[in-house]
């Protein structure tokens, strides 16, 4: 994955720093913007961070406190509600709103321009209206006239030659470099997929060769609380509480759309229910619903409610692209590879960026030779969006199958041959630690041979993922009152992954307090700016912002107590609520004493989150290992134990970092092994768009989950956090689709892995 | 393959990239394999003339496309 | 959902004149299938008529004969817990307790799992105009139909969702139907009616009537047990179900009872199965010859040929289970 572009030369300073695994520390330099901080490397003694603290917002959320945007009412609101495409593909011949706009308690009603019918679930209409109920009644009175055209929906009949047109190739010119034929975009040009050597060569030098071809289904990020959006209008002023990642997309994607000023618009998100890059867009990558509330509330003159139900969520919002992949691998006898072949198709519906090579791209880097071709293919299906590590779980679950059935050809163990072919110092460190875990020795030396018709077993997979970092444009402000009280303000959004609390903790870690001292201010476009929580970057874009911000008013304060403790500013240290000489601890000052002669009310401390540096290593590594049961007779999998071995560079909160591991193991198990979005084929609308039947693991499908983070001295920025949320649901699918083999022989090849798909390669194991 | 240095893209183009690492970011100039696009007048991943946005075909030529002002 | 009125009943004969003054009218008991058909307007009722409010329907009254009368209010988790139930009719107890998830089974009762609609897809979408809501064809046909049936489709081939009634129907339990000419009592093997009779109803249950009681007979003498597969471990339909009973004499099989679900319109019950073990030893080879048996004359959709498999697993499992 590239980076930023290259940021202008700026003036810098030296920092040596401990770098890398405590168990292998790398000295290196690292070329820090001027003013920014050494990075907190393994010599740090750090008080706060990487320790284990429980959010802030806990107990609010366990409570019913915490307001979502699901939870905000306010006086004088309506609820909208949107029409959506019955049909996917065609054309709108009309929509007739005049029964809807004559039922009494409907407030205002919109109609989409767009007369072409991509998908079913498209936008077509909405209305506000005084109560949901009324919204709904008035919804199913729009009448949609369709001359409805033929489809595609699956992901291998949009790629025949004779296949409907999603579109039409004469309606724009195609994009450059990129072949396009039919529904099928690509190969993409070679550059951004790290292809490399010459893969010809490589085959024919192999003693052993495999390709397979893989497949994964449409899998929807099913967040439990569902897009939506409050819009309220004062005069020329629009406020926007949004269910979002990402504050100021959803700012100025609102003032864009509307054609107003962005500093008229506020956009609030204090507490939000999950999104898995979802709610990355302004709207929703399939639907432009909060523009369209912000229509509806000022066209209604009052503020309007527009959350998507559970059917829309899975139909408009985004998903992870299908995708069909072939993986050919070259060997020597030793597991060494000799060459990488890895060709996908995957559809993101009528969007492009349904790649999944990122993996194949990153992993085994002592192979040299490397060739990665990704297409896209159109489908009448609703559009994706980034869902978790984009592409890379699909990538991963396809090439780590391949390897283990390169590994199950030599009769080596599959974990060796990963081993012979690692780049990466922190994955051959993770294999020991993630080995020990599982019990690596416990595997069936031969798949399948245990006893009795319920078979365990034990698979592995590797992941890979990038530190993703955004080195300007993102602030923070730190603020210490005069009581004594701190807070901090980052405009930033907490999806949920406690990142409020993590940057609490920085705060506290300067100035020597507990986290609990420092009230944290979230989520709002009024305050300094932050980004888009996207490529796991939230906490190490922010966080060394913060950092500065809680290290000046430090300083600051520093300077306050310096005086009376006979000492220079630079020669005091903070903790447990003391100010102290740091050469001699017992001459000490308390935080709130201190505060407490500042001149005015509030030390308020502003700084700009200054470039990343020269980082240890670029990506961030992980596996896991599996542990699962197969019943040979049913085909049903029940998964025992999943180990998670992942790099994040430094934890801030080790605890609430090991809950997003747990979390991708959870969403990586259910997406091996139930996620699938069923369109109907004849009719190319959703038969599955709820949680019933849209099945997504249940608690008693809960597995012991083990998350260990190797921690890694990053240096990438004054912290050495990197990131964690998505690097860890990268290798899950494919160390279960491995452990289902080893415990019964049967290498199923599509997910999901149900009962079906388990018996039939049973049945195909028995025959080969 | 660097794409052409200079070839306008629509200035309503947008995608992740832009929000999370900044506005400057490859993606915008050249396709992500794994992103998807938007067009920052309908807010979705279908333009005006109601056909899908990237890079590639966010350009001149197209007749929603806007250049970016000078 | 649509806006309608709500009544809650004193006794059964007001539950029915509150549901047959006032056309389209609902019956309400746990709630569970019926807010789902409200919200997704499969029913759009004037009036929702609730039964919870009538007392006595929730007792579960074992006698002493092995005998258990059921009220059929009485919830899922009710009837999975009762200690009578779970030692006379154990397979009954276990359907219960393996059903949906703890919070529903808290909710929902015995009735309206026994009377619930199919969980067929395309049913449950209001946009698909089937067959069971009076359209002219069944969607799965040619569709997406894992989950199908593989015994006694068509026209419409949705499974029956109720493995209460699986093994109720094991049992040679009968329901109480009160009606307007006073109550009847039908064999729960009677009860369940297939497409080909009407698509549009899954027993013959009339309108108006109210099912007032479940009635179970002793099982002194048989053992008995219900299993089912299903792709999660909870909070699930199953692919496959069974209820089995045996009656055994010396070792030698002299009745059984194998009752299939999710697999066929109705609770299926396989007389061919049974057939196959009277006279034989519950053994190895009994239970395959039942399990072969079982799945004589089964006619898989395109995507669920896998369930004939199941059925073979499920029925030579439980059985070996009895043995």
């Amino acid at each position: 994955m590239a980076q930023e572009q290259k940021p202008p030369e700026v003036p810098t300073v030296t920092y040596t720093v401990k770098a890398g695994h405590a168990s292998n520390p790398q000295t290196m330099e690292v070329h820090a913007a001027q003013g920014d901080l050494k990075p907190w490397d393994l010599d740090s003694k750090l008080r706060v961070v990487k320790g284990r603290q429980p959010r802030l917002d806990g107990k609010y959320k366990v409570t019913g406190r915490a307001k979502y945007t699901f939870d905000i009412s306010m006086p004088g609101m309506l609820w909208g509600r949107m029409v959506r495409s019955a049909v996917p593909a065609g054309q709108i011949l009309k929509i007739d709103t005049s029964k809807a706009e004559a039922l009494p308690g409907v407030k205002a009603v919109w109609t989409s321009d767009a007369r072409t019918v991509r998908f079913a679930g498209q936008d077509v209409a909405a209305v506000a209206a005084v109560s949901p109920e009324v919204a709904e009644d008035a919804a199913r009175l729009v009448q949609v006239t369709y001359d409805e055209a033929s489809f595609v929906t699956d992901l291998e009949k949009a790629m025949a030659d004779d296949a409907p047109l999603v579109y039409e190739p004469d309606k724009i010119p195609g994009p450059k470099d990129i072949p396009r034929k039919g529904n099928v975009l690509g190969p993409k040009p070679p550059g951004r997929g790290g292809s490399r050597g010459d893969v010809d060569k490589g085959f024919a030098d192999a003693a052993v060769t495999i390709q397979q071809t893989y497949s994964v289904p449409t899998h929807t990020h099913s967040p439990l609380e569902t897009h939506g959006v409050i819009a309220k209008w004062e005069g020329d002023q629009l406020t926007v509480w949004a269910s979002t990642q990402g504050v100021f997309t959803v700012r100025d994607g609102m003032a864009e759309a509307l054609g107003i000023d962005r500093k008229n618009v506020n956009v609030i998100t204090e507490h939000m229910g999950g999104g898995f890059g979802s709610k990355l867009a302004p709207s929703a990558s399939g639907s432009a619903f909060a523009v369209v509330a912000c229509k509806l509330a000022k066209q209604a003159g009052a503020p309007v409610k527009l959350m998507l139900d559970r059917h829309e969520e899975h139909l408009c919002t985004g998903n992870a692209p299908s995708a069909l992949m072939t993986v050919k691998i070259g060997a020597a006898r030793d597991g060494s590879f000799t060459a990488v072949h890895y060709r996908s198709f995957g559809s993101a519906g009528i969007a492009g960026g349904a790649g999944t090579g990122g993996p194949a791209g990153s992993l085994h880097g002592k192979n040299p030779n490397l060739k990665i071709e990704e297409h896209d293919v159109f489908t009448n299906a609703g559009p994706a969006a980034p869902l978790r590590a984009p592409g890379h779980p699909q990538g991963a679950f396809a090439l780590e199958s391949a390897v283990d059935e390169v590994a199950d050809r030599l009769g080596l163990d599959p974990l060796e041959v990963r081993r012979k072919n690692e780049a990466s110092p922190v994955r051959l460190i993770q294999y020991d630690v993630g080995a020990k875990a599982i019990g690596w020795e416990r595997r069936n030396k031969k798949p399948g041979e245990g006893a009795g018709p319920r078979k365990r077993g034990i698979g592995m997979a590797n992941g890979n993922w990038y530190v993703i970092a955004r080195g300007s444009g993102v602030g923070a402000e730190v603020r210490i009152h005069r009581d004594g009280s701190v807070e901090y303000f980052s405009g930033a959004q907490d999806i949920g992954t406690g990142f409020r609390t993590a940057m609490a903790m920085v705060v506290a870690e300067e100035l020597g307090l507990k986290p609990t001292d420092v009230k944290p201010n979230v989520g709002d476009s009024r305050w300094p700016e932050g980004p888009g929580s996207g490529g796991s970057n939230t906490t190490n874009s922010v966080a060394p912002a913060v950092r500065l911000a809680a290290h000046d008013a430090r300083m600051k304060l520093f300077a306050l107590a310096a005086p009376g403790l006979g000492a220079k500013a630079e020669d005091l240290d903070a903790a447990d609520g003391k100010i102290f000489v740091a050469a001699s601890p017992g001459k000490s000052v308390a935080f709130k004493q201190t505060a407490a002669k500042m001149s005015g009310e509030v030390i308020a401390a502003v700084a700009e989150r200054k470039k990343q540096f020269e980082t240890y290593r670029q990506d961030l590594a992980g596996c896991q290992f599996a542990e699962v049961e197969v019943d040979t007779q049913t085909g049903v999998v029940r998964v025992i134990k999943v180990v998670a071995v992942n790099d994040c560079g430094f934890p801030i909160n080790l605890l609430t970092t090991e809950s997003q591991i747990i979390g991708a193991m959870i969403q990586g198990v259910s997406w091996a092994l139930w996620e699938n979005r069923v369109l109907d084929r004849n009719v190319g609308t959703m038969v599955n768009p709820n949680l019933e039947s849209y099945k997504v693991l249940s608690s008693k499908d809960m597995f012991e989950a083990v998350p260990i983070v190797t921690e890694i001295a990053n240096a990438g920025n004054n912290t050495s956090a990197a990131g964690i949320g998505e690097p860890c649901i990268v290798p899950t699918l494919g160390a279960v689709a491995n452990a289902v083999f080893n415990a019964s022989g049967a290498r199923v090849r599509t997910l999901p892995i149900t009962p079906d798909r388990v018996l039939a390669a049973l049945a195909e194991a028995r025959r080969s | 393959m660097e794409s052409e240095a200079n070839v306008p893209i629509c200035k309503r183009l947008r995608t992740k990239m832009y929000y999370v690492l900044g506005r400057d970011h490859v993606d915008l100039r050249e396709s992500s394999p794994t992103a998807q696009y938007w067009c920052s007048r309908t807010a979705t991943v279908l333009g005006p003339d109601e056909v899908w946005c990237s890079p590639e075909v966010c350009q001149p030529g197209r007749a929603c496309f806007e250049p970016e002002q000078s | 959902m649509n806006a309608f009125e709500y009544a809650r009943a004193a006794s059964v004969a007001q539950a029915r004149e509150l549901v047959s003054e006032k056309p389209g009218a609902v019956l309400k008991a746990g709630g569970i299938d019926l807010l789902d058909h409200l919200k997704e307007r499969l029913v759009e009722p004037p009036r929702v008529v609730d039964l919870k409010s009538i007392p006595g329907l929730a007792r579960i009254a074992a006698a002493p004969d092995g005998s258990v009368r059921i009220g059929p209010m009485a919830t899922l988790a009710q009837v999975g817990a009762d200690p009578a139930i779970r030692k006379s009719h154990p397979a009954l107890a276990q359907s219960c307790r393996e059903a949906a998830s703890p919070q529903i089974r808290n909710v929902a009762t015995i009735g309206g799992n026994v009377l619930q609609r199919p969980r067929c897809w395309y049913y449950r979408l209001e946009s698909y105009k089937c067959l069971k809501k009076g359209g002219d064809i069944c969607y799965a046909v040619g569709g997406e139909n894992r989950y199908h049936v593989i015994f006694g489709g068509g026209p419409s081939y949705a499974p029956h969702p109720s493995n209460a009634a699986v093994a109720l129907v094991a049992y040679g339990a009968s329901f109480v139907l009160e009606g307007d000419k006073g109550p009847r009592t039908v064999a729960a093997g009677d009860f369940f009616t297939l497409p080909t009779k009407d698509p549009q109803r899954e027993n013959q249950l009339q309108p108006g009537e109210v099912l007032t009681e479940i009635r179970v007979p002793a099982a002194a003498g048989w053992k008995s047990s219900y299993d089912e597969i299903q792709e999660r471990a909870d909070f699930d339909w199953p692919l496959v179900s069974i209820a089995a009973a045996v009656k055994s004499e010396g070792g030698t099989v002299r009745e059984a009872r194998v009752v299939l679900g999710a697999v066929a319109p109705i609770p299926w019950r396989s007389i061919r199965a049974e057939q196959a073990l009277v006279g034989k030893s519950l053994d190895e080879a009994g239970a395959n010859a039942a399990a072969r048996a079982a799945v004589v004359g089964a006619a898989p959709m395109s995507d669920n040929d896998y369930k004939v498999g199941l059925v073979q697993t499920l029925v030579r499992r439980t059985l070996l289970s009895l043995a």
